[in-house]
């Protein structure tokens, strides 16, 4: 009885589940239908797979095999009432028995432990989103201060600061969904106060909502996870901006960038490169591939490509190209030199393989290269030239430093100058206030050649010095070997003077000849037209009175011709006779003598002579022609006398450079020399109407000064007298 | 054929004064005959007569080289004045110069109707007749 009593209540007390050798429900009691939910009709024939081990995932099959193993079979499960039972197993006689013991306050202690010990933040809500269940993790992100923790009504859907950080929605999905929804959120910023400024830092989570349902109620609850991605969160921002930097940089590159795929296309100029090639609208957009383009083709840029992509390396090259030859797609049409690095990449954002190809013009910088190459080459050149030339050549600095010498130069100086020798200290003759020295800054000041020649007693030479400023402050100096040339210079010298004699005596020659064939034609022809005429008219006429006038008349022509060829002869003579004799001759003696044949016409025309002959009383000249130059002056002055005053004739010598100058100063009639001058010394000119005159007196005169290589002029005025002035060719 | 009225001969030449005055007396071309030694005497003559075309000649052989006036002289001076005369006068240079540059200086002066060189002959004569 007691048994029975027991056993009812232990029946009562105590869930039971009886189930055959396969596992199939034989009996339940009432405490173990309610826990596994089993109606009244399905209290048998249930197998326990179905009641337990789907719920478990421990199955019959394993259950059985760790009782037969002797090990504690026992399952633990979550009733659907809420309660947590351990169902152990045991085996009577051919049959078993699952036993269920309530082990929910147990299992409560563990869940909360474990969802208090978890790694992450998480929080219960009910599905309207009010705050139900939280851990610690989850309590210290939203901090204890939070509303939701403060307030009863608050509700984390309806905040309005989390409906624009999009966590409302979340919350909303996983309701309609009744799946886990997920998704990045900038949950909060946080002061952080660093010295005298404080900075909000953001905070992102990873917020995580999913449903908890059950098959009658539905949604019974959200959970909220939070994982704070803060740290990824700005590592991948931080990320962004790099490349976002790095693009930047790229395309503000101050050199050319052009990316390619490996295929060849291009995929990316930057706005350097754009800019150089002067790309045409739209020349991006078309798709470019360097393996194909005929120009690029046409300078090997396809094989580089080939090489980088095989090579796998960096390759860097100078290349000329001519842009002229290409205008399909590019304004750039000079032809230019390009320094060009070319490797292969791995895109960092969409990691594709992809060439680089890094473009700098260098054109300007060959160009500059070359002419320094020139110009060194040209140096060098100059240098040996200044080397092989026969002329001394040196650059020196403004403090005397020679930086340059040839060596002809050092011949010239007869020192061996070294490079970097101070030349003021080098060479004495070149010292302080030489010459050289003084010229030397003279040029450097103001920066003007300076030429000059001195003697270098050294070498008894002569050198004619040429010291040039260069535009780098320094001097070049010139030295020519001017010895033999001022030698020469000399004997020239002499020449042409001689020279220049000549031609004078050949010029009055000339003048002379033109003369006489002047008075050939003039004075000659008149008479024999005469001649010619008479004769004709002689013959003319058988009249013998006539006849016989002719013939007087004919006599007088020849007589005239006679005189006139006789004077000529006189003239012709004095031009022969250039060597006639000279010989010194006192003035004062030889006037003398032409007094004493002039007597009677001195003493008719009362003439009075003066003279002073003391500053050049002697003269060499041929005693003859002094005594008829005398006598024409004199003659002269008698002549053309006037009758208003007592005519007068003073005769003067002295010496002028170097030169004897007589002069004949008479107080006659005088000349109009504007009218006459021209005819006063000509042959057979006369522009008076004096009977004697025949116009060859002062003719003779002239003639026999110009013989010896002198001149004579005259000065007059008429109504006051005539000047002769005889300059003697100097002895 | 009409007679020249009046010749003038100017020229210092006197052997040559007679020869012409000779000449144009046989050739009979004019009926008068006026010589002349010195140029400045001529232009005296013109300008004392220049209104009196009865003493003025039809015809002056000038002479080109003479003492104290010249031939270019004369010319340069009738050039000044010729055109108050009240009679046109043929002038002729008649000179021993064969100078071409002479020549070529005569023809600056429009008013001379030839130049003519020494001896005076019977062709020379024969032209001047033509002018007349």
């Amino acid at each position: 009885m007691n048994e029975a009593i027991i056993g009812k209540a232990l029946a009562a007390l105590i869930p039971a589940l009886l189930l055959d050798q396969q596992g199939n429900l034989l009996f339940a009691n009432e405490r173990a239908a309610g826990l596994v939910q089993l109606d009244d009709e399905h209290k048998g024939g249930e197998h326990y797979d179905q009641i337990i081990g789907k719920r478990t995932r421990i199955y019959w099959v394993e259950l059985c095999h760790k009782l037969q193993s002797g090990l504690h079979a026992s399952v633990e499960m979550h009733c659907l009432t809420g309660e947590w039972i351990e169902w152990q197993l045991s085996a009577i006689e051919n049959e078993y028995v699952l036993t269920g013991h309530t082990i929910t306050s147990r299992r409560r202690r563990n869940d909360k432990q474990i969802f208090e010990n978890l790694p992450i933040g998480l929080q219960q809500f009910t599905p309207d989103g009010y705050h139900v269940d939280i851990n610690q993790i989850q309590r210290e992100i939203w901090g204890d201060d939070h509303p939701m923790f403060t307030e009863p009504d608050y509700n984390i859907v309806e905040d309005p600061y989390y409906l624009q950080a999009g966590l409302s929605q979340l919350f909303r999905d996983a309701l309609h969904t009744r799946q886990p929804v997920k998704n990045e959120i900038l949950l909060r910023y946080k002061e952080n106060p660093r010295g005298d400024v404080t900075r909000l830092q953001p905070y992102y989570y990873e917020a995580t909502v999913f449903p908890v349902q059950s098959r009658e109620a539905g949604v019974t609850g959200l959970f909220l996870m939070l994982n704070e991605i803060t740290a990824q969160k700005l590592a991948a921002i931080s990320l962004e901006k790099s490349e976002r930097l790095l693009d930047n940089i790229v395309e503000n590159l101050p050199i050319g960038y052009m990316q390619f795929d490996h295929y060849g296309f291009l995929r990316r100029v930057n706005q350097t490169q754009r800019r150089f090639l002067g790309l045409r609208d739209g020349m991006e957009a078309t798709a470019y591939n360097i393996m194909s383009d005929p120009f690029a083709t046409m300078y090997q840029l396809d094989e580089l490509f080939v090489q980088v992509m095989e090579e796998n390396r960096v390759l860097r090259l100078e290349k000329q190209i001519d842009f002229s030859l290409e205008d399909t797609w590019t304004d750039q049409q000079k032809e230019v030199w390009l320094d060009i690095t070319i490797f292969p990449l791995q895109d960092a954002v969409d990691k594709k393989q992809i060439v680089v190809m890094l473009v700098n013009d260098i054109t300007n910088k060959k160009r500059e290269r070359r002419i320094r190459t020139q110009l060194q080459r040209n140096t060098a050149q100059l240098h040996l030239f200044f080397d092989a030339v026969d002329m001394g050549y040196a650059t020196i600095e403004r403090n005397g430093l020679v930086t340059f010498v040839n060596s002809k130069a050092m011949e010239m100086v007869g020192v061996d100058v070294k490079q970097g020798s101070n030349i003021f200290i080098t060479l004495p003759e070149f010292s302080a206030n030489t010459p050289f020295a003084v010229r030397f800054s003279e040029a450097m000041k103001s920066e003007v050649s300076e030429t000059f020649y001195s003697y270098f007693s050294r070498m008894d030479k002569w050198y004619d010095f040429m010291l040039t400023p260069m535009q780098d402050g320094a001097l070049s100096v010139f030295i020519r070997d001017i010895t033999e040339s001022r030698k020469m210079q000399k004997d020239l010298y002499k020449a042409n003077n001689q020279l220049n004699r000549l031609n004078r005596n050949l010029v009055n020659q000339n003048q002379q000849l033109e003369d006489f064939a002047h008075i050939t034609s003039h004075n000659l022809r008149a008479p024999i037209a005469n001649l010619k005429a008479l004769m004709q008219m002689y013959v003319a006429t058988s009249l013998p009175g006539e006849q016989e006038l002719y013939l007087g008349m004919l006599q007088e022509v020849i007589h005239k011709i006679d005189e006139t060829l006789n004077d000529l002869v006189d003239v012709v003579q004095i031009r022969k006779n250039d060597d006639v004799e000279r010989e010194p001759l006192y003035f004062a003696e030889r006037l003398q003598s032409v007094k004493d044949v002039l007597l009677v016409d001195i003493e008719v025309s009362g003439i009075q002579i003066t003279t002073s002959f003391d500053k050049a009383p002697v003269l060499e000249f041929p005693r003859v022609y002094l005594d008829s130059i005398l006598q024409n002056l004199i003659t002269n002055a008698i002549r053309y006398r006037t009758l208003e005053r007592i005519p007068s004739l003073h005769l003067s010598t002295w010496k002028e450079s170097g030169r004897i100058v007589l002069t004949a100063e008479d107080n006659g009639v005088g000349i109009d020399m504007e009218r006459f001058g021209s005819k006063l010394f000509g042959f057979r000119k006369t522009f008076h109407k004096n009977k004697d005159a025949k116009g060859i007196g002062l003719f003779i005169t002239k003639t026999q000064v110009e013989a010896m290589g002198g001149s004579i002029r005259a000065e007059s005025t008429p109504g006051r007298g005539t000047k002769f002035i005889i300059t003697f060719k100097s002895e | 054929m009409q007679l020249l009225n009046l010749i003038f001969i100017v020229d210092d030449d006197p052997i040559h004064q007679q020869i012409a005055n000779i000449m144009i007396r046989r050739q009979g071309i004019g009926e008068n005959v006026k010589t002349f030694s010195d140029a400045q005497d001529t232009l005296d003559y013109l300008k004392l007569h220049q209104d009196e075309p009865a003493l003025l000649p039809d015809l002056i052989l000038l002479d080109l080289n003479m003492p104290v006036m010249d031939g270019w002289e004369f010319l340069n001076d009738y050039a000044g004045f010729y055109e108050q005369l009240s009679k046109e006068i043929g002038i002729f240079v008649l000179t021993s110069s064969i100078d071409d540059k002479d020549r070529k200086k005569v023809d600056n002066f429009s008013f001379v109707k030839g130049y003519l060189t020494k001896p005076l002959s019977s062709e020379i004569i024969t032209k001047l007749q033509q002018y007349s």
